[in-house]
């Protein structure tokens, strides 16, 4: 990848990561998935996750396994409605940006 | 360095930060590890950057602009980690890709190629038909200088015949007419008349063969001579000019 993901981008990556999980998802299967889209460092997505967790679109709570806690992340309703922003956003921003790349400019 | 102590050293990295966050975060990688399971342990360590600076440095930076709460002017999450704008750095601009494949398959490169093969043929055409016609103009000229003065001597040579003849003639009908005067006296003084004339012509001619060749094809050879070295000059000039400017 030549092109830089923005903290924007990147929030909407890991909102639609989360989102696809019902039940929620924990930190390392965030991380991994996000990585299937865009090369990120693992220490990226910490910071991340606890901004989206204190901006309210994500909510956090734990649960046992194997003996152990491990926190679970969870899309809230505001998390929800940001995506679809982010989805509309990045919507006109790739046809946009495809328009002018294929030379259909200016864009209608 | 293992599991423990990178965990140890992010806490000791991240003590400046409020206990919760520093709380949770501490659980978050210790989850994160347990997720992970010991044997990709060093593999999450290496991801996470060898050490625990850069993990730190990204939940800093994290807390720092929640804080401001204008994390989207700044700060930027690249295929290099985490990036702050506020932080000039290099290294945006990915690197152009060159294949000599591309090269060749270029267009507008065989277009130039093709070009340039174009513009040799017309320099050498030029050159050949250009020269031709320059030594053609140049031998005209010497013919036409050679010719000249073939002519002029010719025309000397002429003169010159002229003028013996002229005072042979002259003298031998002058010589004739006397004699004759013994004989048919009138027919003599005619015939001496007419020698004379021609004699006298002859001195004429001879007067102005000796000036030609005195005066005039002296004046002209200094002439010819003059204007070729002044060419000479001018073109020696000019062809050092031509070097100097290289």
């Amino acid at each position: 990848m030549v092109f830089n993901t923005g903290a924007a981008l990147l929030d909407a990556i890991v909102l639609a990561v989360v989102s696809g999980k019902k039940e929620g998802t924990y930190g390392y299967k965030i991380t991994h998935e996000v990585r299937q889209a865009i090369d990120i460092s693992e220490s990226t997505l910490y910071p991340v996750l606890r901004r989206l967790q204190k901006d309210g679109c994500l909510d956090v709570y734990d649960m046992a396994f194997r003996g152990r806690n491990r926190r679970y992340y969870k899309i809230t309703e505001q998390g929800t409605a940001q995506l679809d922003l982010y989805k509309t956003e990045w919507k006109n921003y790739v046809s946009r940006i495809s328009g002018v790349l294929s030379g259909n400019y200016p864009v209608q | 360095m293992n599991r423990e102590g990178f965990l140890r050293e992010l806490a000791r990295l991240l003590a400046d930060i409020p206990e919760t966050e520093r709380r949770e975060a501490l659980e978050y990688y210790n989850s994160y590890f347990d997720d992970a399971g010991p044997e990709n342990e060093a593999k999450v360590i290496q991801e996470l950057g060898g050490t625990p600076e850069k993990a730190a440095a990204s939940i800093r930076a994290e807390f720092q602009s929640g804080k401001s709460d204008s994390r989207q002017n700044y700060g930027e999450y690249t295929e290099r980690g985490y990036r702050d704008t506020r932080i000039p750095h290099t290294e945006q601009m990915p690197r152009p890709v060159f294949t000599q494949k591309k090269k060749k398959t270029d267009p507008r490169r065989f277009f130039n190629d093709s070009n340039k093969i174009i513009k040799i043929i017309l320099i050498v055409l030029i050159l050949l038909v250009g020269g031709s016609t320059c030594l053609g103009l140049l031998s005209g000229l010497v013919g036409m200088i050679f010719g000249l003065l073939g002519g002029l001597l010719g025309l000397i040579f002429g003169l010159a015949a002229a003028v013996f003849s002229l005072l042979v003639g002259g003298i031998a009908l002058t010589t004739a007419g006397i004699a004759k005067c013994v004989i048919n006296p009138p027919l003599g003084l005619l015939m001496s008349g007419f020698g004379l004339l021609l004699l006298s012509i002859g001195l004429l001619l001879l007067i102005l063969c000796v000036w030609l060749a005195s005066k005039l094809l002296p004046w002209i050879t200094r002439r010819s001579y003059g204007w070729l070295r002044r060419s000479c000059d001018w073109c020696k000039a000019k062809w050092n000019k031509i070097i100097k400017d290289r």
